[in-house]
């Protein structure tokens, strides 16, 4: 009985400890008034986007005295959890970038309301809108940069090796294999040809075939589609043939970049996207020439569509917060920030009016030509909102078929079963 | 202090980290079994599975055992490792040598390190194209090896890193041991003419076993807890050959959105630590050990 | 002859030099290697094969990295964060030590058992809701949120209980006969007999709150409260990672928990080992 008493005891103790904390913590909140409203936004950075981006909140801080941004970067692999988490316990950002909005919907903020200019959600590119747009039509936020997936060649590895490169636009996934395949042979490099290791990268490799992991009204599945199917085997065959190295997909640690190979002349022909041509720019300099192709063509074009997101939550500045969200937005903005960062703007009168960008303009105009040729199915596959853990199944399950785990078959028939789970 | 009245003093003394741990560590660990009872999804209201997720983890989830069976692997050889590594290297730096203070002091120094730092280093080190490893090889004529390429190589490296990383710590504890150890002893076992093996065997090994034992218990819980360092040197590749259990559950958690499989899959991996950690200290309490 | 080592002979006095000196080096060479490559251009990173000495030294690593961010205010964060979470669990974890190794009382055994079982719960799989319950408490976004929740370490619970239980009982009960009451007995004879094993748990915990990373990391909303780890880690990104930026901040975080270590060592390492630590 005794012990009992002892036990309760100090369970009761500990309860009362927390109430007087909890308690304590919640009257020192006195916030005074002619202080400037806190906007927290929180960003992860790919390098060039970041002196563009706090450039402008710098401006926006200027030009609003009565808010003040508090800007900070965090890591992207713990970007997930990290607003998961706050937002659960109501922490969140004011704002954040993200690639995938919709895990957050249960806190974000339906900006409509505080909008000046009502039609500014009408002003950015209809697909990707629809993944920042709420069961109800709300809207939680803008797209803010696109991307492009497509191949770099080096191009003078194909000189070297007495190679041309090939005159026709439409060039199939097997041609440029093979291509790189002799390309290497004949200069003793590395690598032929690398694709980054992501289910984003595959399904843009898949599309060339007319494959994708969703049918067009988004509903069902099409990973073991005779087309989607045919793509697959032909990327786990290139990476058996060697064409492909086993350095870029068979590890498991989500994302993998060959730019490493790439920037040092040791890869002919690599998958990748947009995003890398100022990284390029910057490191490989003079040493050799390269420059973006047009994805391959084989029922229809390949590549997919991809971006970031501003989304904003729900919070105690949610007036300033759309306020930033417009500055950010504006065709002026962006036009500063797509230049600077080497991104495509999201903006309908931005990609029709076309950017000129400083440096490499005529690389950022091939992923801009490839994002007007893409097939529809794409941006369906891309816009799907279960399309992060589908491509991630894909992508795990695939790496398994490459290094011999498991045959491309079963591959397919795991990778296809969990997703159907995934899709209830 | 044995008294047969129940004391009110250790519980005081208990309090602040009991306190602390209930809260923290208790209670968050509750709700997540909490969690693991619901099959969860972003789209749609947690529904009540029961044991579901239990179910399909053991039946259905080919990754889950994988991540099951890798991770005993890595237990055995890094446990094993770790014992003979620590007594090992115990030794030496027990012998009375010029600069011992320098050579304790290196073999502790990788166990400051923060397990990203290690795993980054060692990636370097290893890696096909651009590791030091294979350079030193191809300079030395033979053919550099792709070591995180090849399950039974990532397999090896991973527990090898590992080690690497943690030795130093569990070869302090057995130095400690092997300093507790009477020198009377030797001394009257080489006046009686037993040999340096006799000595390890008789004198060394039965007085060193309550240390080995909490080296045994610490570096088998640490074992399978592993993540940072195995995620981050070879993300579990090739393929799954070194897909771990915590990998697996971030995996599930953040990126399939499924919380409730996920907190599934961690209330099992505890289940198997906590009966793991019942047993050796049952072992230990017979050995007076504990 | 004290400690069991006996006088050498050449042939097994050569092998023990060898094989200390093989270790040694096989513990220093990748960090030194990292340390070199932090002062190579990112060119000179990818290069292939590596080189081990820069072709050509360059600090706009690091004179780059430290103009993103006041490096001593992050500094300062964390060697708070580190010594007062470190004092805490030094405190509250010997206090449980002690009753745990020092009385009998019922609940003992389940106590220390539930602490043992739960020291593998990886943060990854509980950070929601201890993210909850500080949120709750408001100390989100301060630098007591991320010291608290760490500080009751079932490892240092196991390390320090191991110990004590070496300690003789006979000290105490001569205690208790000169009338000293409990918590004198803990401050005055148990505590100082600890020190190697509370040596042991200073470095444990020093390394662990100085690498810490991911908690700090959900808990803090303002750079403002930002740690070293957390500096160093905002130049990964999704597709392109800063390199050249990761391994000079990576030989910045680790420099002074190694001036820490290369002062203490001589108290540490030979405290530990000197004194014997028991299992």
């Amino acid at each position: 009985m005794k012990r009992l008493l002892g036990i309760s005891g100090s369970l009761l103790l500990m309860l009362s400890i927390v109430t007087v904390f909890a308690a304590g913590k919640q009257e020192g909140k006195q916030a005074a008034s002619a202080q400037p409203t806190i906007v927290r936004f929180v960003w992860f950075t790919d390098g060039p986007d970041k002196p563009a981006i706090e450039g402008l909140v710098a401006k926006f801080n200027q030009a609003n005295p009565d808010i003040k941004v508090e800007f900070s970067i965090v890591p992207f692999a713990e970007l997930n959890q990290l607003l998961t988490t706050q937002a659960a316990a109501g922490q969140a950002p004011d704002m954040a970038r993200v690639t995938e909005p919709y895990r957050f919907f249960q806190y974000t903020l339906d900006i409509r309301a505080n909008l000046k200019n009502a039609n500014f959600p009408k002003e950015f590119m209809d697909e990707p809108m629809k993944l920042v747009t709420g069961a109800n039509g709300e809207i939680y936020g803008i797209p803010h940069d696109l991307t492009m997936n497509g191949p770099f060649v080096n191009v003078s590895l194909f000189k070297k090796a007495g190679i041309p490169l090939p005159t026709s636009e439409k060039v199939t996934w097997d041609e440029w294999m093979q291509l790189a395949k002799q390309v290497k042979e004949k200069t003793g490099v590395a690598f032929a040809a690398a694709a980054d290791r992501s289910g984003h990268r595959l399904d843009g490799f898949l599309q060339s075939y007319g494959g994708g992991f969703f049918t067009e009204d988004g509903k069902g599945l099409r990973i073991s589609s005779p087309e989607t199917r045919k793509g697959l085997e032909d990327f786990v065959r290139y990476h058996k043939e060697g064409i492909m190295p086993l350095d870029i997909w068979a590890g498991g640690t989500g994302y993998v970049g060959a730019n490493q190979q790439f920037v040092n002349g040791l890869l002919v022909f690599y998958i990748s996207g947009n995003w890398q041509v100022a990284q390029f720019n910057e490191t490989i300099k003079d040493k050799f020439e390269w420059k973006a192709v047009p994805n391959a063509f084989i029922k229809q074009w390949g590549g997919m569509p991809g971006g970031k997101f501003l989304i904003a939550f729900k919070g105690k500045a949610p007036v300033q917060v759309v306020r930033l969200m417009e500055f950010l937005g504006s065709s002026e903005s962006m036009t500063e920030y797509a230049t600077k960062a080497m991104f495509l703007p999201t903006r309908k009168d931005l990609l029709a009016k076309g950017v000129q960008y400083p440096v490499r303009n005529e690389d950022m105009n091939t992923f801009i030509k490839g994002l007007a040729n893409l097939p529809k199915s794409a941006f369906v596959d891309n816009y799907h909102l279960r399309f992060g853990p589908v491509a991630n199944e894909v992508r795990d399950r695939i790496t398994q078929a490459i290094t011999g785990e498991i045959t491309v078959d079963k591959a397919i028939e795991l990778a296809e079963a969990k997703a159907r789970e995934l899709m209830k | 202090m044995r008294k047969k009245k129940i004391p009110l003093a250790p519980y005081l003394f208990l309090i602040p980290n009991l306190l602390v741990f209930s809260v923290f560590i208790i209670l968050p660990a509750g709700y997540n079994f909490y969690l693991s009872l619901f099959d969860t999804s972003p789209f749609r209201p947690a529904e009540f599975v029961g044991l579901g997720n239990f179910l399909y983890l053991l039946q259905k989830d080919d990754l889950f055992r994988r991540a099951l069976s890798n991770l005993v692997i890595f237990v055995f050889g890094d446990v094993g490792g770790m014992l003979v590594g620590s007594v090992l290297i115990g030794i030496l730096l027990n012998q009375r040598v010029k600069l011992r203070g320098f050579f304790r002091s290196a073999f502790f120094y990788p166990v400051l390190l923060s397990p990203v730092v290690v795993a980054l280093v060692w990636q370097w080190i290893l890696n096909n194209q651009f590791g030091a490893l294979n350079a030193l090889l191809t300079s030395m004529g033979s053919k550099g090896i792709p070591w995180l390429l090849v399950p039974q190589w990532s397999r090896f490296w991973t527990i090898f890193v590992h080690l690497w990383a943690t030795l130093g710590f569990y070869s302090l504890i057995v130095l400690a041991g092997l300093q507790s150890i009477p020198a009377e002893l030797y001394e009257a076992a080489f006046v009686d003419g037993a040999d340096r093996k006799r000595q390890f065997y008789y004198i060394t090994i039965p007085l060193l076993l309550p240390t080995l034992m909490t080296v045994l218990v610490l570096s088998t819980i640490r074992g399978f807890e592993i993540f940072d360092h195995v995620y981050i040197l070879t993300g579990g590749g090739p393929g799954t050959a070194t897909l771990m259990m915590v990998q697996y559950i971030y995996r599930a958690a953040f990126q399939m959105d499924q919380f409730g499989l996920a907190a599934a899959a961690s209330f099992l991996l505890f289940l198997i630590i906590f009966l793991l950690t019942v047993v050796q200290y049952l072992l230990g309490k017979h050995k007076e050990a504990m | 002859m004290r400690n069991g080592s006996l006088k050498l002979d050449a042939m097994s006095s050569f092998l023990v030099y060898f094989l200390l000196c093989l270790g040694a080096a096989l513990m220093f060479f990748p960090v030194l290697w990292v340390v070199l490559s932090s002062f190579k251009g990112l060119e000179e990173i990818y290069r292939i094969p590596p080189t081990f000495f820069p072709k050509q030294w360059i600090f706009t690593n690091y004179t780059g990295a430290l103009k993103q961010f006041p490096f001593l205010l992050y500094l300062w964060n964390s060697v708070f964060v580190t010594l007062t979470a470190t004092a805490l669990t030094l405190l509250i974890n010997s206090m449980a030590a002690f009753a745990l190794s020092k009385y009998h009382f019922p609940g003992r055994t389940v106590i220390f058992l539930v602490m043992l079982g739960t020291l593998m719960i990886p943060l990854q799989v509980i950070m929601l809701p201890v993210y909850l319950v500080i949120a709750k408490l408001g100390l989100a976004n301060t630098l007591w949120g991320i010291i608290i929740p760490p500080a009751a370490t079932p490892t240092g619970v196991f390390i320090l209980r191991q110990y004590m239980l070496t300690i003789s009982d006979e000290l105490i009960d001569a205690a208790k006969i000169d009338g000293a009451r409990d918590f004198r007995i803990y401050a005055q004879i148990i505590l100082p007999l600890t020190t190697p094993a509370l040596a042991v748990l200073t470095v444990f915990s020093i390394m662990w709150r100085w690498n810490d990373f991911l908690w700090p990391l959900i808990v803090i909303n303002q750079e403002k409260y930002f740690t070293i780890q957390l500096a160093l880690a905002r130049f990964r990104g999704e597709l392109v990672v800063d390199w050249h930026y990761v391994l000079a901040m990576t030989v910045m975080s680790i420099l002074p928990i190694t001036l820490v270590f290369a002062f203490l060592q001589r108290y540490l390492v030979q405290g530990i080992a000197s004194t014997g630590l028991k299992g």
